[in-house]
C-alpha cells in the first residue's frame, strides 16, 4: 500500500501538540516547606490573595496588609516554636478584626472576637429562663423555644442557625402563638450558622418578594477583583405567614448568619430591630490551610445590605437599648420588656 | 452524558464484525491539587475500573477502512492526604470516552507471522464526558469541588505484535489528549451557595481548550493468550492520567498512576 505523504507530518503535529501539553504543568504556587518563615509567608499570601476585606478594612480601621507583612516579618526567626509563631500569626491576622478569620491548630484556635468581647452583653440566660418558665410552660420545636407570655405577647427564642429547621417546624410555631397580639424574636447570642436556614425563617416575615442586599465574591488575586454585585430577594413563604409587629431583640453576638437575619428583618415594615448593635461578620468564610496544617479561615463572598452598604462591623438598631441593671437584679430582662410595651395595641 | 450516549447508539447502527472487551481493575498513586480547597498538593493511593469495548465498523454505505469504534468507561477514586498528613481529601468520578480510531495505512505490511512487529497505529477523535468531584473533609464553605467536562479528544494508538511462549501476544499503547470543550468551574472566589442556591452564575461553563486544560491520559496494555486457541486473554496494563485545568484563576491537577489487570475477550459477529 501506498505511504502517504502527510502521514509524517501529521506525526510531527501530533508530537508539538504532545510536547506542549507535557510542557505546561500545573504546580503549586506556594511552597509547602514547613518552616516558620515559610508559614508566616504562606498565611500572608492566602489573605492577600483570598480576602475580601482589605479595602474596606482600610477605610475603617486603617489596615494596611502590605505594612502589616513588613512589620510581622520582623518577629519570625527559624528558631521560634510553633506556640510562638501561632501567637506571631494570630497577633497578625487579628489586625483585621474579622470574626470570621481563624487560625486553627491542634492546640488552640486563633481568633479575634472583639466584636462583641469588648461590649456589654446585654444578655443573661438565667433571666431568660425566668419568661420561658420550666418544665411544660414552653414546646421545643427543632431546637427553637417559644412560648405565650403572660400579657399575649408570644416569645420564640432562636439560639443558633446550626441546627436545621424545617418550614413545618416555622409554621407549627407561628401557627400556635397566632392569637397573640405581637411577636418577640430573641436572637441575642446566636453565633450563626446556615445562612439558608435565616433566610429560611426570615421568609415567614414578608408578604412581597423582598430585596435584602447584594453578594459579590471575588475573581482574581488583586485587592480589587470583584464580581458584579448580584441582588439578593426573599420570596414569601408558601405556608404560615406572620402578619402582627415583630420585635427582633439583638446583642454584639449577634454574628454571621444571624447577622443577615437581621438584615433581611429589618426590611419588613411590621418588624422593629431593637437593642444593641449586631456584631457583623458579613463575609462568607472559607477555609484554606499552611504548610505545617493549620487550617486558616476567612472572609471570602461579601454580603451587602440592600443599600450596597456593609455590615461587615455590625447592623444598628432601629431602638437601641442597653440591659438596665435595676432591671437585672430584679430578675427582669430590660430587652424583653421594652418588647412587650411596644407590641401592646 | 445524554449526547455520548446517542454517539454511542449512532455508531452502533454500523455494522460490527470482531469486538473486544475488556474489563480491568488496578490501583496506584494518586496527586491531586485543588486551589479552590487547599494551596497545596495532596497525595495518596487510586483506584481505578476500566472497561473497554472495541469494534471494526464497516458501512454499506460509507466505506472506511481500518475504522475502529472504542468506548472506555473509567470509574476513578483517590484518597489523598494533606502535605501536614492531617486532612483526608477524596477524589473520584466517571468517565466516559467514544473513540473513532482510524488505522494508518502506511503500516499494513505487517503479515501476522512474524515473531515481532508493530500491527497498527490509529488516530482518532474521541469524544469524552466526565463527572466528579473532590471533597476536602475540613473545609467549612468551600468542602467540595465539581469536575465536570465534556470534551473533543485526540488520541492515538499504537499496537505491537510480539511472539513470546508460543503464544501470540498484543502490546498496545494508547494516548488521548484533550483538544476542546465545556467544562464547569465555580469562579475563584464564588461560593457553591452562590451558584446553586442563589442561582447567580459567573462564568461556571468555561471554554475548555488544550491550553488551560493540558491533560493527557495514557494507557499501555498487554495481552497474554491464557490459551495458545484462546480468545481470552489476561490483560495487564498501566493507566496515567494526567489532568490540568487553569479556569477562572483556579489551579488543579490530578495525577494517577495505576497498575492494571483483567481480561479480554474478542467475539466475532457473524
Amino acid at each position: 500500500m501506498k505511504r502517504s505523504t502527510h502521514t509524517p507530518l501529521f506525526l510531527f503535529i501530533v508530537f508539538c501538540f504532545l510536547l506542549s501539553t507535557v510542557s505546561s504543568c500545573v504546580k503549586e504556587e506556594i511552597s509547602s516547606e514547613n518552616t516558620p518563615q515559610n508559614n508566616f509567608e504562606a498565611l500572608w499570601r492566602i489573605m492577600d490573595e483570598h480576602y475580601c476585606f482589605f479595602d474596606y478594612k482600610k477605610a475603617e480601621i486603617g489596615v494596611d496588609w502590605n505594612e502589616v507583612h513588613a512589620r510581622y516579618a520582623a518577629k519570625i526567626n527559624p528558631n521560634m516554636t510553633a506556640k510562638q509563631l501561632f501567637e506571631v500569626l494570630c497577633q497578625m491576622i487579628g489586625e483585621l478584626r474579622d470574626g470570621h478569620v481563624n487560625l486553627g491548630s491542634a492546640f488552640d484556635y486563633g481568633r479575634n472576637w472583639s466584636y462583641y468581647e469588648d461590649y456589654p452583653d446585654n444578655y443573661r440566660a438565667d433571666i431568660i429562663d425566668n419568661y420561658l418558665g420550666r418544665g411544660t410552660d414552653y414546646q421545643i420545636a427543632a431546637g427553637l423555644k417559644y412560648r405565650i407570655l403572660d400579657d399575649n405577647i408570644g416569645y420564640v427564642r432562636y439560639e443558633s442557625f446550626q441546627n436545621s429547621v424545617g418550614e413545618g417546624n416555622i409554621s407549627y410555631i407561628l401557627d400556635a402563638l397566632k392569637a397573640c397580639n405581637g411577636l418577640i424574636v430573641d436572637v441575642r447570642n446566636n453565633g450563626g450558622g446556615n445562612m439558608e436556614e435565616a433566610r429560611q425563617f426570615a421568609s415567614h416575615f414578608t408578604n412581597v418578594q423582598t430585596l435584602v442586599g447584594y453578594v459579590r465574591h471575588k475573581t482574581g488575586k488583586g485587592h480589587n477583583d470583584f464580581s458584579d454585585e448580584q441582588p439578593i430577594y426573599i420570596d414569601p413563604s408558601s405556608s404560615v405567614r406572620w402578619q402582627k409587629n415583630v420585635v427582633v431583640l439583638t446583642n454584639r453576638r449577634c454574628f454571621s448568619a444571624t447577622n443577615d437575619f437581621v438584615k433581611c428583618m429589618r426590611e419588613f415594615p411590621l418588624v422593629t430591630i431593637l437593642g444593641d448593635q449586631t456584631g457583623g461578620g458579613s463575609g462568607m468564610p472559607f477555609t484554606l490551610e499552611l504548610p505545617n496544617g493549620w487550617s486558616v479561615r476567612y472572609s471570602a463572598v461579601v454580603f451587602l445590605d440592600p443599600q450596597h452598604k456593609h455590615t461587615e462591623f455590625g447592623i444598628q438598631p432601629d431602638k437601641p437599648l442597653s440591659m438596665d441593671d435595676a432591671d437585672l437584679a430584679a430578675g427582669r430582662d430590660t430587652y424583653i420588656e421594652a418588647a412587650r410595651k411596644m407590641l401592646h395595641p | 452524558m445524554a449526547t455520548l450516549l446517542l454517539l454511542s447508539a449512532f455508531t452502533c447502527a454500523f455494522a460490527q464484525h470482531e469486538r473486544t472487551h475488556s474489563t480491568m481493575v488496578g490501583g496506584g498513586w494518586a496527586s491531586i491539587y485543588d486551589t479552590y480547597l487547599s494551596p497545596f498538593t495532596y497525595t495518596g493511593s487510586n483506584v481505578h475500573l476500566l472497561r473497554e469495548t472495541r469494534r471494526e465498523l464497516q458501512h454499506p454505505l460509507i466505506h472506511i477502512d481500518g475504522l475502529t469504534f472504542q468506548t472506555l468507561l473509567d470509574i476513578d477514586a483517590s484518597f489523598v492526604k494533606s502535605p501536614a498528613k492531617n486532612v483526608d481529601e477524596t477524589a473520584g468520578g466517571v468517565r466516559y470516552s467514544l473513540g473513532w480510531l482510524y488505522r494508518l495505512p502506511f503500516l499494513d505490511r505487517f503479515s501476522g507471522t512474524e515473531r515481532f512487529g508493530l500491527t497498527a497505529v490509529h488516530v482518532g477523535p474521541q469524544v469524552s464526558g466526565y463527572a466528579g468531584a473532590i471533597y476536602n473533609e475540613r473545609n467549612g464553605n468551600n468542602p467540595a469541588q465539581a469536575k465536570v467536562d465534556l470534551m473533543v479528544d485526540l488520541t492515538a494508538m499504537a499496537q505491537l505484535h510480539l511472539r513470546l511462549f508460543k503464544r501470540n501476544c498484543n502490546l498496545r499503547y494508547q494516548v488521548a489528549v484533550p483538544f476542546f470543550g465545556l467544562a464547569f468551574s465555580p469562579q475563584y472566589g464564588q461560593s457553591y451557595y452562590e451558584a446553586f442556591t442563589l442561582k447567580h452564575h459567573d462564568h461556571n461553563v468555561v471554554f475548555a481548550h488544550f491550553a488551560n486544560m493540558p491533560s493527557m491520559r495514557h494507557l499501555l496494555t498487554f495481552d497474554f493468550p491464557l490459551r495458545s486457541d484462546s480468545r481470552t486473554t489476561l490483560r495487564v496494563g498501566y493507566a496515567g492520567q494526567f489532568m490540568q485545568s487553569t479556569f477562572n484563576n483556579l489551579r488543579y491537577h490530578s495525577y494517577t498512576h495505576s497498575f492494571m489487570i483483567g481480561l479480554t475477550q474478542t467475539l466475532n459477529r457473524l
